[in-house]
C-alpha cells in the first residue's frame, strides 16, 4: 500500500465517522443486538425457557443433547451458540453495506468519483483502497460489539454456569473467519451495486440482497432447520471466502471509470 | 511540440449514438484552446476521452505525448481538470478536500500549505476554506474545483465551463490567472464553453463542434479566412428598401455581408437612390459569434 491509498483510507474512514446517517446505525444496531438483547437474556434465563417464545422447536431438537442442564441454563446456552450468533452476523453485513455504499455509491452519487479519476491514483489502486477503506471499520465496529457482547455474557456465564463461556471455539470462528469473509463479500458486492446505483439509497435497498439469507438462516435455526455447529460455521465462512473470491473477480474488471461517472 | 493530438478520436457510450465521431486535431503547448458548442455537442465527452476515463470507441489520443488507453497515471499528473461533473466533498472543509487531493497528487505537506495558499488567497476562498463545502455558494464551490484542478501545478489544463456560475469579478479574475498561466509557464488550456463572448476574450486558438462533428479549428484569423473572409456593413437608417441578403441587428440595424469596400459605396447608394435616410454606416469584421453561426448553418446544409 502506497501513500496516496492511505491518503485514500483515511478520508473514507473520516467520511464515516462524520456523517450521522452512517455512523447511527453502526452504533445503535450493535448496541441493541450486542448488548441489550444479551443483557435481556441474561435476566431472562433466571425465568426459563417459557419466557421467550418461537424458541419451541429450537429447545426440543437441542434438549436431548443438553439434558445435563437446567431451564436456565438451557436458554442461556440456546442465545449464546445458536441465536446470537446469527445476530452477530448482521454486523459487519450492515457496516460494511453502509460503509461501501457511501465509500463507491456515495462517491458516484456526488460525483466525487470523477475528481478521485483525474489524480494519478490508477483505478486498481483506487480499489484496494476503497476495498480496504471499507472493511477496516466495519471490522472494527465488529470486533467492538463482540467484545461488548463477551463481557455481558460472561456475567451470564459467571451467574449461571459460574465460569467464563466466552470466547468459545464458535466464537472465535465467528469473529475471525466467518464475519471477515461476510464483510468482505458484503464490500464486493457494493462494488458490483455501484455500476448499477445511482445512490446511496438505492444500493441501501440492495443491500438486502445479503441481509435477507442471513435473516432465513436465523428463522430456520429457530425453526429447528438446522443447527449451526462449528463444522457448519467453518463451512460457511469457506463458502463465502469462494464467492468473495468471485465476486472480486468480477467486480474489478467492472470497476471501470466509465461505468462509475 | 503538440500537447494535445487526436487521430480520428471516436466514442459512442451505447454503440449507435455516436457523442463523438472521427476527430482529429492537435493543440501546440501554451494555446489556450476555446472548444466551442452548444448542449450536448461532445466536449465533455472529449475531455473525458483525453484525460483517459472513457475508453475511445476507435482512433486514439495524446496528451504532452503519453497515449491517452495507456498512460493514464501519468497523465493525471502532467493535467489539471475541472468539469461540471466532477465535484469535491461536501462533508469536508475547502482546506481539507485541497489537502486530500494534495496528498492523492503526491504532493508533500508542506508543498500542498504553500499552493492552497496562494490559490485560495487568488480564487478569495480564504476566509471560507475552513467551512465545510456544503455551506459554500455554488460560485465558491466553482472556484475551489479551479483550485483543485491547479493545484499540483499542471502542464495541461481542462477547464469545462469555468466561469459558468461566477460573478462578473470572480469570472474576470479567473480569465486573468487562465491568461497569466499560458504566457508565463506555457500552460496548455483546454477550454470548453458555450459563452462565445468569454472565449473571444482569451482563447488563442478554436474548435467549433457540433452534436460530435468537428466544424472547424483554427486561429481566429484562420478561421475567417475559410469563411472567405467576410465582413458586414451595418447601417442604422429611416425608410430603408429591401436590400437582397439583408439581416435585421438586435439593435434595429440591418446588416449586409460585403467583399470589399466598393461594396459599402454601391449599397449607400443604392439606399439613398431609393429615397431611404441614412444616418450611420460602419463596417464591421465577424466576431466568433458570426464566425460560429456561420459554421453551425454550413453544418446544416
Ligand atoms: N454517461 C453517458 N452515457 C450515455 N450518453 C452520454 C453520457 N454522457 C454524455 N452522453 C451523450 O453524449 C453526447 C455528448 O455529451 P457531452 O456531455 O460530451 O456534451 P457537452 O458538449 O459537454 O454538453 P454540455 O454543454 O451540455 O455540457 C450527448 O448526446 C450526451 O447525451
Ligand atoms: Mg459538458
Amino acid at each position: 500500500m502506497n501513500s496516496i491509498q492511505r491518503a485514500m483510507i483515511i478520508k473514507d474512514i473520516k467520511e464515516v465517522i462524520g456523517s450521522k446517517q452512517m455512523l447511527l446505525p453502526m452504533i445503535i444496531v450493535p448496541l441493541i443486538m450486542m448488548l441489550i438483547l444479551p443483557l435481556a437474556l441474561v435476566i431472562g434465563a433466571r425465568y426459563g425457557v417459557s419466557g421467550i417464545n418461537g424458541m419451541d422447536y429450537m429447545v426440543k431438537t437441542l434438549g436431548s443433547k443438553f439434558n445435563e442442564l437446567d431451564n436456565s441454563q438451557l436458554l442461556f446456552e440456546i442465545g449464546l451458540n445458536y441465536m446470537f450468533p446469527v445476530f452477530f452476523l448482521l454486523i459487519p453485513i450492515m457496516a460494511s453495506s453502509i460503509i461501501g455504499a457511501s465509500s463507491f455509491v456515495g462517491e458516484k452519487e456526488h460525483k466525487t468519483m470523477e475528481s478521485l479519476f483525474y489524480t494519478p491514483i490508477s483505478i486498481r489502486e483506487l480499489f484496494v483502497a476503497k476495498v480496504i477503506g471499507s472493511a477496516v471499520p466495519a471490522l472494527v465496529v465488529t470486533l467492538l460489539s463482540a467484545i461488548v457482547f463477551g463481557i455481558v455474557m460472561n456475567i451470564g456465564g459467571l451467574l449461571y454456569f459460574g465460569r467464563l463461556v466466552f470466547p468459545n471455539i464458535k466464537w472465535l470462528i465467528l469473529i475471525f473467519w466467518v464475519s471477515p469473509a461476510v464483510t468482505v463479500m458484503a464490500i464486493f458486492f457494493m462494488v458490483f451495486v455501484s455500476a448499477k446505483a445511482n445512490t446511496f439509497q438505492e444500493a441501501q435497498q440492495m443491500s438486502a440482497f445479503i441481509v435477507v439469507p442471513v435473516i432465513l438462516l436465523l428463522l430456520g435455526q429457530m425453526g429447528g432447520l438446522f443447527i449451526l455447529n462449528n463444522l457448519t460455521l467453518g463451512i460457511l465462512g469457506a463458502v463465502f471466502l469462494v464467492i468473495d473470491y468471485i465476486l472480486m473477480r468480477k467486480t474489478a474488471s467492472g470497476f471501470v471509470p466509465e461505468k462509475l461517472i | 511540440m503538440n500537447a494535445i493530438e487526436t487521430i480520428n478520436l471516436k466514442k459512442s457510450y451505447n454503440g449507435n449514438q455516436i457523442a463523438l465521431s472521427d476527430t482529429s486535431f492537435s493543440i501546440k503547448q501554451g494555446e489556450i484552446f476555446g472548444f466551442l458548442g452548444s448542449n450536448g455537442a461532445g466536449k465533455t465527452t472529449t475531455v473525458r476521452l483525453l484525460n483517459g476515463i472513457l475508453e475511445p470507441s476507435g482512433g486514439n489520443a495524446s496528451v504532452m505525448g503519453m497515449d491517452i488507453t495507456k498512460n493514464q497515471v501519468e497523465i493525471h499528473k502532467l493535467c489539471g481538470v475541472m468539469t461540471e461533473t466532477a465535484l469535491m466533498y461536501e462533508n469536508l472543509s475547502g482546506i481539507e478536500n485541497l489537502n486530500f487531493f494534495g496528498r492523492l497528487h503526491g504532493m508533500s505537506e508542506a508543498a500542498i500549505r504553500e499552493r492552497s495558499f496562494v490559490l485560495l488567497e487568488y480564487l478569495e476562498l480564504t476566509d471560507a476554506k475552513n467551512k465545510k463545502v456544503k455551506a459554500y455558494s455554488t460560485g465558491m464551490k466553482r472556484r475551489l474545483s479551479i483550485a483543485r484542478a491547479l493545484l499540483h501545478s499542471p502542464k495541461v489544463l481542462f477547464l469545462d465551463e469555468p466561469t459558468s456560475g461566477l460573478d462578473p469579478e470572480a469570472a474576470m479574475n479567473v480569465t486573468k490567472m487562465i491568461k497569466q498561466l499560458s504566457v508565463e509557464q506555457g500552460v496548455t488550456v483546454f477550454l470548453c464553453t458555450h459563452q462565445l463572448k468569454y472565449a473571444e476574450e482569451i482563447c488563442t486558438l478554436y474548435g467549433f463542434i457540433h452534436k460530435g462533428r468537428m466544424l472547424g479549428m483554427g486561429t481566429f484569423d484562420e478561421l475567417l479566412k475559410q469563411r472567405n473572409s467576410k465582413r458586414y456593413v451595418e447601417i442604422r437608417g429611416e425608410s430603408l428598401p429591401d436590400i437582397k441578403s439583408s439581416e435585421l441587428t438586435h439593435e434595429g440595424k440591418i446588416r449586409i455581408t460585403i467583399q470589399s469596400d466598393d461594396d459599402v459605396t454601391r449599397i449607400l447608394q443604392d439606399i439613398l437612390s431609393r429615397g431611404g435616410k441614412v444616418y450611420e454606416a460602419r463596417q464591421v469584421k465577424w466576431n466568433l459569434e458570426d464566425l460560429y453561426f456561420s459554421f453551425q448553418k454550413g453544418e446544416n446544409l
